[in-house]
């Protein structure tokens, strides 16, 4: 074959793009530095996404000849910051896309913003895991999109980890509400709650994900009010979601007083702070926040759930259940569960430390008439203290509804619709100390 | 249409090439035309490719001639260039370069990704100054500007030499 005159030069510019597609940061720092018109090539893509390069893999040892003993010797994100300190963001910020830091030290996002400009205009999505800035610096990172956020993800696996993502934050993100499609803070934050948030899906026509829940660990010392929540009272009652296309909604829902499961449950006078509404009230917000989630027609994953601290130095057993005589939604017909029955694309319910009636017969066949495919899982985040054994449950209280895994040690199960097996050994009846057992037929 | 049908295909000499319906079907440039307009019967043209270079893509589109995944089976950007590729890549940078013209331009993405794929193994864990040997390429920053370039874009990426 005779030998042509093609060079790397005369690829067009897409097919040399093409190229820089297939390198890593690494190489793609080293093209830069080739010539002039190469670092108009490739700088766009060493700085489209600012995200921890793979590991080398053996096809490119075979390649790279020297690659194995050539490997990047210290961590990505200290590169990042040699060269942010030597002005590269503030040259290239406006390339960059996406950032995702998921392995960076406490302070990285500090440091990184302190080397940052005041905006990048194509910053569209970020992923940031086991951060805990202050509000402050998060308020600032979320200034940084000038585009724009579409997708915006902080997560924490570390229980004992506390994301700053506060009022200031979220008052942030009311810029963003015409871009953004997914929006989550799986781990917990400042005490974020109510106008904000209701305001946040108000106006954000596009968004896809909204899941704001704290990782799904046994609780936590000393966060009672570290976490994020919506109002009942504020979703019942406000004005409509724009979010249409929602598919994901996570969110603690709190302040419904429940005269009804004081009763049940507690059979005592309800803690002092429990606003005793009557029940009707009760039944009319339950009622509201159903007609919000109602209005959700593409939900595939839905996760309620209410804040409980059974950690807490005041915690006592007595007070296991005070949260949820004030907060919990109840999953039951008559609260308006039937509401949700148009959800045809459901495919998850997580429902934490609620009070869940899906065992209940009418509730049962509701979900397998309804929900035939959906998977049901509840979780329940408080431990039982005491070591009692509580024998069988059956025989006592038939009039009662059920007073589900009241005392329950922690667990986790799914219920598949159908739930065959027989759940009820797990459904401790706690009889505990408190003082009024009238109730109990003995 | 009989599965069995030939094209014509004319290089860029005017040299004529007969291949099979379904080997000219890899190219989507071609399989589109012949779509659209059905087999005219004449030769189509291919003014941008020459004789060798299309011998050479003939030779890659018949290899992979009964690969169910052809279309799908570079989606992986770190996947191994299986052996039979890696041969077929041994060629001269020139003819590396209008290969890849050549799959462009006639839409063969297979193709198009190997031969790409081809080009950055050659770049990959060198130096700038490696890379420049190895495209024949003048360096064209002055000191200060590579300087600035090289603190900027993380000198220590790769160890110098």
């Amino acid at each position: 074959m005779a030998a042509t005159t093609t060079t790397f030069s005369d690829l067009p510019l897409e097919v040399q793009e093409m190229i820089g597609s297939f390198l890593r940061p690494q190489d793609l720092a080293c093209c830069v530095r080739v010539k002039k018109f190469w670092k108009t090539v490739f700088n766009p893509l060493l700085w489209k996404n600012l995200e921890e390069p793979e590991p080398l893999k053996s096809a490119d040892e075979r390649f790279g000849r020297r690659g194995g003993s050539r490997r990047t010797k210290e961590s990505w994100y200290t590169v990042l910051m040699r060269c942010a300190e030597a002005g590269a963001l503030w040259n290239n910020g406006d390339l960059v896309e996406t950032i995702k830091f998921i392995d960076c030290c406490d302070e990285y996002l500090e440091d990184f913003l302190s080397e940052c400009p005041y905006g990048m205009r194509q910053l569209h999505t970020a992923e940031i895991e086991g951060v805990e800035s202050d509000d402050d610096t998060i308020s600032s990172f979320i200034g940084l999109s000038l585009a724009g956020w579409k997708r915006l993800v902080f997560r924490s696996d570390d229980p004992d980890e506390c994301l700053g993502f506060g009022l200031q934050s979220i008052e942030m993100m009311q810029d963003h509400v015409e871009t953004l499609e997914v929006f989550r803070l799986e781990t917990r934050t400042e005490h974020l709650e109510g106008r904000s948030l209701q305001m946040l899906l108000c106006k954000a026509s596009v968004l896809k994900e909204f899941y704001l829940m704290p990782p799904s660990r046994e609780a936590l010392y000393d966060c009672n009010e570290l976490q994020a929540w919506m109002i009942a009272k504020e979703f019942a009652n406000g004005e409509g979601w724009a979010c249409k296309e929602l598919e994901v909604f996570g969110c603690q829902i709190v302040g419904i007083s429940r005269p009804d499961i004081t009763r049940r449950i507690c059979r005592t006078l309800p803690q002092d702070f429990v606003d005793m509404s009557s029940s009707k009230e009760s039944a009319d917000m339950q009622l509201g926040v159903y007609k919000q989630l109602a209005q959700l027609k593409k939900l595939k994953q839905l996760s309620l759930g209410i804040p409980v601290y059974p950690y807490h130095d005041d915690y006592k057993i007595g007070d296991r259940e005070c949260y949820r005589q004030y907060d919990c939604l109840s999953m039951r017909l008559e609260s308006g569960l039937d509401l949700l029955k148009d959800l045809k694309y459901l495919e998850e319910v997580g429902l934490k430390d609620m009070e869940v009636y899906i065992d209940e017969e009418e509730e049962q066949a509701w979900v397998e008439k309804n929900w035939p495919k959906v998977k049901v899982q509840t979780t329940y985040s408080y431990m039982d203290y005491t070591d009692n054994d509580y024998g069988e449950e059956g025989d006592e209280d038939d009039d009662d509804d059920e007073i589900l895994f009241f005392g329950g040690i922690p667990y986790s199960y799914i219920i598949n619709a159908l739930p065959d097996e027989d759940y009820s050994t797990e459904y401790d009846d706690d009889d505990d100390d408190d003082d009024d057992d009238s109730n109990n037929s003995d | 249409m009989s599965a069995h049908s030939q094209i014509l295909l004319t290089s860029s000499e005017g040299t004529e090439f007969l291949i099979d319906r379904d080997i000219a079907d890899k190219s989507m440039l071609l399989k589109c035309m012949l779509e659209d307009i059905g087999e005219i019967g004449q030769a189509v043209p291919l003014p941008n490719v020459s004789g060798p270079i299309l011998t050479k893509v003939i030779e890659y589109c018949t290899h992979h001639r009964d690969d169910p995944n052809f279309l799908s089976a570079n989606d992986d950007v770190t996947a191994d260039i299986d052996e039979w590729d890696l041969e077929y890549c041994k060629v001269d940078q020139g003819t590396l370069y209008e290969l890849i013209l050549a799959a462009n331009y006639l839409d063969i993405k297979p193709l198009m990704d190997l031969t790409c794929k081809t080009v950055a193994n050659m770049i990959k864990a060198k130096s700038p100054e490696e890379i420049r040997k190895t495209f024949n390429i003048t360096n064209d920053f002055t000191p200060e500007e590579e300087d600035q370039v090289r603190r900027e874009n993380g000198k220590d990426w790769v160890d110098e030499h």
